[in-house]
């Protein structure tokens, strides 16, 4: 059922969801933004009603986090290790479509056998509700180029600004029965589904696209130019921090490290957030690194989204949500990048 | 059944130059403290115990040398330890103590101490790497008491303590912080080691490095960005020296 709920009523319906679930939902930080954990219904509501733009930190994070234990064990009695998987009934509130399409890439990648139980683990109790994004958010962006500025699954309800409402599309089993279960949504009518094509051809009109060229060319030219000497401009700059991987949606590495307690029995082994940009990524336990110079790794970040993942799932595994060229203070932009190698391919009469 | 480490590890905690607050965190463990004492035997820790051992096997040296009385004394330790490790920023990298070096002795004696004659007995700053080999580094200004525990753990368990060779920004963005820099403020974070959880940007202070440098660090690129925030090459040299000053470091 797709329903409508009117601006004063959001608040009492993320009190309805709070009932039955934890809700993580954008809130303020440092006029910034960022997915929390709430209680307070009131830290949500005025963000979601003027729209936010792109969280500091990406909402999977609440599926993946940062640091979660994989495996229990006694340095004593091998026998004692024990797999730890964890989950909860929680809502992912007010997500825009980069992060909801980002967050289906993350299900396909960690889907695949052998799949990844910690985050299935996670996934499969969560609750998606998406929020839809009205226009451009900020200046760097690249959604638009790629289609990942609306969502088309991923979610089970999804909420549309219709200007003093929202409305509400259910995509799932689980979403109807929120709907149904709620008591300040009502059934959208007919006309209301007509401001929503309006609201969603109008959308369209406002996004400009940030790369010019063919995005379609795109893995096929970056492949071309593997041997470019942007790799080694880019490379001087880049600081190997890492930012644009933690802040990045899709990507998933981590590394494993053990605890051990202080009364030298009882360990846990973690996995932790890991980046293919940073200087020890690729050394293995000889000391060798395979991947040593900043400039392979600076190319191997763009190539690992726009033309490893794109081959073995048909798709980019970059959403174009742009955090990751907001936070790299040595202004290395993917969108500069990606002008760059259809610049050159004009150049050459190719595109 | 519970694994027995057949001999308790002898341990002495020294103190050269320095406020003692690298020492002081190894007490602030304080539960964990009272278990690992059943592991290891203090022998020689000053702000713990009275008794001055000397028979250790592992030392922990805090603090810089900055007497020329404190070099004989932190070769007897090195002499007598099997594994010598150096604790906090001020043994590690000579810390704040090294400031001293940058200006002349008559200039910075009467502004400390009121008068030109007192404690004239000093040499310029030194790691205490300038003086003895040093096996392995516990970072920080003061040290991070995990890493303390993490260390004696790896030492009982013969395997080598290893520090993050990641820098801060990991550990800041993973917080959800807001980038100093980006806001348009100097942090030294992106090329600075790790292991502090980025406790300074956490609390919107910049990262000045009390960790030391990552294997790698991009100080060009870095000192490009801080001076398109307005520093000089000046400014970002001072900002090193507040804990770098004796590393060698080309802007
Ligand atoms: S690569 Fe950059 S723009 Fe693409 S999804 Fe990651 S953070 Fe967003
Ligand atoms: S954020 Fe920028 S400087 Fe840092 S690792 Fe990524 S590309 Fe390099
Ligand atoms: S490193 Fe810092 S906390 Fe430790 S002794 Fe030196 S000044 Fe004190
Ligand atoms: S504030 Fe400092 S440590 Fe944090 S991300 Fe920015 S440069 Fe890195
Ligand atoms: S943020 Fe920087 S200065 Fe602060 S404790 Fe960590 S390494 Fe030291």
């Amino acid at each position: 059922m797709d329903a409508i709920i009117e601006y004063r009523d959001v608040e009492r319906f993320i009190l309805e969801l709070l009932s039955d679930y934890d809700v993580i939902a954008p809130v303020s930080k440092d006029s910034h933004y960022i997915f929390d954990q709430i209680d307070d219904p009131a830290r949500v509501v005025p963000i979601i009603i003027r729209n936010y733009d792109t969280t500091l930190l990406p909402p999977v994070k609440w599926i993946y986090p940062d640091s979660e234990v994989l495996l229990r064990f006694n340095i004593n009695e091998l026998t004692e290790t024990k797999a730890v998987t964890a989950s909860r009934k929680q809502v992912l509130a007010f997500l825009h479509p980069c992060d909801i399409n980002a967050i289906n890439i993350m299900d396909e990648i960690l889907a695949e056998e052998p799949s990844d139980l910690n985050y299935l683990a996670r996934r499969r109790p969560t609750v998606m509700i998406g929020y839809d994004c009205p226009g451009p958010c900020r200046e760097n962006i690249l959604c638009f180029d790629k289609g990942y500025h609306k969502a088309d699954r991923g979610f089970d309800l999804f909420f549309t600004d219709t200007g003093d409402r929202f409305y509400v599309s259910t995509a799932t089993d689980t979403g109807n029965a929120i709907a149904e279960k709620s008591a300040v949504l009502r059934k959208a009518g007919y006309a209301d589904k007509v401001d929503l094509m309006k609201i969603n051809w109008e959308r369209e009109t406002r996004f400009k696209k940030s790369v010019h060229g063919d995005m379609n060319r795109l893995s096929h030219l970056l492949k071309e130019s593997y041997d470019d000497g942007i790799w080694d401009i880019e490379g001087k700059k880049c600081l190997s921090c890492g930012a644009c991987n933690i802040v990045c949606p899709t990507c998933y590495c981590f590394d494993v490290v053990d605890e051990i307690s202080p009364d030298m029995e009882k360990g846990l082994r973690y996995r932790k957030w890991d980046g293919c940009q940073l200087h020890n990524f690729c050394e293995t336990a000889s000391g060798e690194n395979f991947r040593e110079g900043i400039a392979a790794r600076v190319r191997h970040r763009i190539f690992k989204k726009e033309v490893y993942l794109k081959k073995r799932f048909g798709r980019s595994g970059c959403v174009g949500c742009g955090r990751c060229i907001d936070s790299c203070i040595a202004h290395i932009s993917i969108i500069d990048i990606f002008n760059h190698v259809m610049e050159k391919a004009r150049g050459h009469g190719e595109i | 059944m519970k694994r027995h480490f057949q001999v308790k590890p002898k341990i002495g905690v020294f103190s050269f130059t320095s406020c003692e607050g690298c020492q002081l965190q190894i007490l602030n463990l304080e539960d964990e403290f009272m278990t690992l004492i059943d592991y290891i035997e203090f022998v020689n820790f000053r702000e713990a115990i009275s008794e001055k051992g000397e028979d250790y096997e592992i030392a922990f040296v805090e603090g810089s040398i900055t007497r020329e009385s404190e070099i004989a004394e932190l070769k007897n330790i090195r002499e007598r330890a099997k594994i010598l490790i150096a604790l906090g920023t001020c043994s590690h990298l000579g810390g704040i103590n090294v400031l001293k070096n940058f200006h002349p002795q008559d200039s910075w004696l009467p502004s400390v101490y009121g008068r030109k004659d007192l404690f004239t007995d000093t040499i310029r700053t030194k790691r205490i790497k300038d003086v003895v080999p040093v096996d392995l580094v516990i970072p920080g200004c003061p040290i991070d008491k995990g890493e303390f525990l993490r260390f004696v753990q790896a030492l009982l368990l013969r395997i080598k303590p290893v520090l993050p060779n990641y820098p801060v920004c990991v550990e800041c963005r993973t917080k959800g912080n807001v980038c100093l820099v980006e806001e348009g403020k100097w942090c030294l974070g992106s090329v600075t080691r790790a292991g502090c959880g980025a406790i300074c940007p956490t609390y919107r202070d910049s990262c000045s490095g009390c960790r030391g440098l990552v294997s790698e660090p991009n100080i060009e690129s870095l000192c490009n960005i801080l001076m398109e925030k307005g520093l000089t090459k000046e400014d970002v040299r001072d900002k090193f020296n507040i804990f770098n000053g004796l590393e060698t470091i080309n802007i």
